[in-house]
Order: structure tokens, then sequence, then C-alpha cells
């Protein structure tokens, strides 16, 4: 049996998508910028695919969707455009101590511009601490960028008092989320959280990798990253990839069909999981919120003892393919950071592993995948010098 | 995920010379759970050579293959011949390691000449 329990690194593209995508390529493949009747085609479509998007957010209009290249390009555009943009009015942005990598470089990257950058912690949960936030705004703080779901340990971030906090302080301050581990998962109303730009990943919700969007309320100071002859949008020059943007759009619209449904039928299998993990094995801690803080999508346990790296080869040997946010899987051999941000130590990020799961995982996979863990880390507590008894 | 020889899978998943010595002639454990890799070598020794080498190890699928292959190597050598056994000799012979990984075999390498030193340190006096 193979069970991929990675979903929050990517997903399987749905054969409905591919097929959308082929469509894009070997039939309607024109670019939006023609005079002809088949760039028109094209330029009707993109518009329609912004205004299904726009929807998806209850954003007011389509023109507040921009296609990037992914989540990546999106946090670029949003973060470094509007940074640049608003740089008279202030120079000091605050994010969240469990963004994603990309926010994080693009922070590191800003700050050799000029800008000051605040870090807010979490609690144990990997929920951000609200009073800390509100205390690190500053007379100059021009932008926010919080994530919308941590991805490591699954906490759902109050983007709603965020928000609120923000609309009562009497200067602009954009707020931006990346909502990569939100979107077409359960609903996001950019109305109600307040929110100036959201970024979004294709591949998250089996459409193709490669795409996404940021979506910029209308009235945004934010400029261009890209520069190059205009074609569909002159905020992001070039020509758009139109099989990509159609394929994620056939995905989006599977997602939200099935977005409540998956959504219940998820937190239940969420439980079932944990709840075997924590009377099958010992000596185990869940990382991040239980019950509704928690993404239904993720769940995370550090194992005593053991190291995560071999844990997750020792998995992928029979099969299962997870993550792990131990050091010794890192290309920079550091310990995961979101553990170390809930306060957890090094021991607890090295055993932590990472379980991520699609709409379509089903109870056998995670029956399968109890069976195989119990034996990996059996057998790596057999071999390990540390002992629960020692 | 790192890519893995053949050989270092072999040794991950059928670790040679695991588990602990009884009374053995020497013992040490280096490396710490904070760095994520930590491993303890037991000595038997008979005549200055290593008749038998046990390992236990808590770290990465290279921390428990590099351990096994050291076992491997050093079992049967007399003291002085392990003493000068490296880490670059433990990557060669299990087809190279990710560069990354490089301080996996290191530790293998000065568990065990800590525990030759422990069992030297021990004769001192006797």
């Amino acid at each position: 049996m193979k069970v991929f329990l990675d979903n929050c690194r990517t997903t399987r593209v749905l054969p409905e998508v591919v097929g959308e995508v082929e469509k894009y390529m070997l039939e309607k493949f024109a670019r939006p910028d023609g005079l002809y009747e088949s760039a028109q085609e094209i330029y009707d479509e993109l518009t329609e695919a912004r205004k299904f998007f726009a929807k998806t957010i209850n954003a007011n209009s389509d023109e507040e969707i921009i296609f990037t290249s992914g989540a990546t390009e999106a946090n670029n555009l949003a973060l470094i455009g509007v940074a640049r943009a608003n740089k008279k009015r202030g120079n000091h942005i605050v994010v969240s101590a469990l963004e994603h990598g990309s926010v994080m470089s693009i922070v590191d990257a800003l700050k050799k511009e000029g800008f000051e950058v605040t870090v807010v912690p979490v609690d144990h949960e990997g929920m951000l601490r609200l009073e800390e936030f509100e205390k690190a705004l500053r007379p100059t703080t021009i932008l926010v960028s919080v994530i919308a779901v941590g991805h490591f340990v699954g906490s759902i971030m109050p983007l709603k008092q965020i928000g609120e906090i923000l609309s009562r302080q009497d200067h602009k301050i954009y707020f931006h989320t990346d909502a990569a581990e939100m979107y077409a998962k359960m609903p996001l109303d950019v109305q109600d959280l307040k929110l100036d730009l959201v970024s979004v990943s294709g591949h998250k919700f089996h459409g193709p990798k490669g795409v996404g969007f940021l979506y910029v309320r209308k009235g945004t100071k934010i400029e261009p990253i890209m520069y190059g002859a205009e074609s569909f949008d002159k905020r992001r020059p070039g020509g758009e990839n139109v099989p990509a943007i159609m394929g994620m759009k056939k995905a989006a619209e599977l997602a939200f069909e099935q977005m409540e449904e998956s959504y219940r039928r998820l937190r239940e299998l969420q439980d079932y999981f944990i709840g075997r993990i924590e009377s099958e094995i010992e000596h185990v801690v869940l990382n991040g919120p239980r019950g509704e803080k928690r993404t239904p999508y993720n769940v995370n346990f550090s194992f005593s003892f053991i190291e995560g790296e071999a844990i997750s080869l020792g998995l992928s040997l029979e099969g299962v393919e997870v993550a792990t946010g131990s050091a010794c899987a890192s290309e920079s051999l550091e310990p995961n950071y979101a553990i170390l941000a809930i306060g957890g130590d090094h021991e607890r990020a090295h055993g932590s592993i990472r379980f991520t799961f699609s709409r379509f995982t089903t109870k056998e996979e995670l029956d399968y995948t109890v069976e195989k863990l119990k034996k990996v880390v059996q057998w790596l507590r057999n071999i390990s010098p540390l002992k629960a008894e020692r | 995920m790192l890519k893995y020889t053949e050989l270092v899978l072999d040794h991950f998943k059928n670790p040679r010379n695991l588990g602990r010595i009884e009374n053995p002639d020497a013992e040490a454990t280096e490396g710490s759970i904070a760095c994520g890799d930590m491993m303890t070598v037991y000595l038997k020794i008979e005549d200055n050579r290593i008749v038998d080498i046990k390992f236990e190890s808590y770290g990465c699928a290279a921390n428990i293959a590099t351990a096994s292959m050291m076992t491997e190597v050093v079992k049967g050598l007399t003291l002085e011949e392990a003493k000068k056994i490296t880490w670059k000799d433990i990557v060669e012979r299990l087809g190279g390691l990710p560069p990354v990984k490089y301080h996996c075999s290191n530790l293998a390498i000065d568990t065990l000449r800590k525990a030759i030193s422990a069992y030297e340190e021990s004769l001192v006096g006797k």
C-alpha cells in the first residue's frame, strides 16, 4: 500500500484538472492579448476565472485577483510590492513566528532595503499572541503578514481578531495572509476578516503546480515586482499560464463543491487518527492545538527518544510518505522553527512527524499508517540509547 | 528526502552489531539529544583486539548506517588499527553520503575513539 500524507507540501492533480489543462494546451492555446477571435475568447475566459476566484473569497471585483506562479510569487508581490509602494509612510512590517519560509525569506530581503521587521511570537498551541501583536504595531507600521493556517502545526490563526485590531489603528496598515493551507479547505471571507492581500497556491488543492493568485483589495498601494510587456494584467506582466490557471479553476470548483463535507469527514478521521496514536504509542506529544483551532488537514506528533528523519525514512520504506521537523532532514541542519516557536525543545523538533491529509485520504490509509508507525517507532526505540526508564 | 545509497539503506534497515554488551570492557556515548544525534558504543576487548562491538543510536538514517558500518569495519581489529580508521573510510565503504551528513560518520568515529580511550585509561595503574 502507498499512502501519501504530505498533502501540505503538494497534492495529486485530479484527472478532471488534467483534462482542463490539456484543453488549454491543445485546443484553446491562444494568449489573451491578440486581436483575433481565439485570443478574445481566452481574454474573456481569464476574466471569468478572475470573477470566479474573486467570488470564492467574497472579493468585490475580479480586478482584485492577480494570477501568479504560486503562493511564493504571490507573497513576494504582496510584501515587496506593498512595502516599496508605501515606504514614504513607514518602514515597519509585522509578521508571525509561524510564517512560511517564503515570507521569512522575503522579510529578510526587505531588511536589506531598510525595512524593520517584528516577528510576533505564538503560544504553545501555535496561536498568535494578540496582546504582543497589538503592542508590536507602530506609527510606522505599513504591513502585517500572518499565515492563515500554520503549515507545520496546523493552528488556524485568529485572522478575524487581527483584522479588527488593525482596523482600530489610526493609520492604514495593510493586512496580508498566506492562505495556502486555508483556501478551498475552509471558508475565507476577505470582508469578514478585513484582509487586503491573500496568497493562494493551486497545487495545495489538487490543481497544477506553478500557479496561484494574489488577492489585492482595490485601493491598495502596490508596485509590480516584475517588469515586462503588458498582456492581461499590467501588475504581473508576461504571458499568462492559461492552462494552469484554468486547471486551478477546475480544481477549486471541485474543492468548493465538497468543502464542508470534506471538512467534517476529515475532522472525524483526524480525531480517530490522533486517538489511535495517543492510545497505542507511548511517549508521544501532539504538536499544535486540538479541536476547532486546528485544521482538520493536519496532525503533527513528536515521538520521544527517536529522531524524525529515521522515522520518516522508515515509514517511506513501508510506503508511507510524511514530513519531519528534524534538523537531520533539512539541508541547513536547523531544527524546525515552528516546534521551537510553540515552546518545544530540540528533541521535540527532531522527533516531530507531520501527517497532512487531502480530501481523498481514507480511514484504511490511516489504519495502515498507524500500523507501520507503531512498527517503525518500536524498532527505532529498541536501538536508541535513550529509554523512558533510564 | 536526502538521497542515500542502497548500501546506506541496507545498513539503516538491517544494522549490524546493534544492541548492548553486558559488562563491556569499555563504553562511550557521544553527541547530544539537542543536536539530534547521539550514539553509544560498547566494546569487548581481548589482547588489545576488539573481539566484539555493539552500538545504540538516537539519530537519523545516516547516523544508524555509519555506526553499523563502523562496527563492521573495526570488529576484529587491534586497538591501534581501529584508531586509524577515519570517517572518510566509513563514508567510502558506504558508497558515499550526502555531504550534509558527513558529521554523522564523524560521530561514529568519535564515539569509537572515546570508547578506546576509556578502555586505555581504565588500564592505567593496573
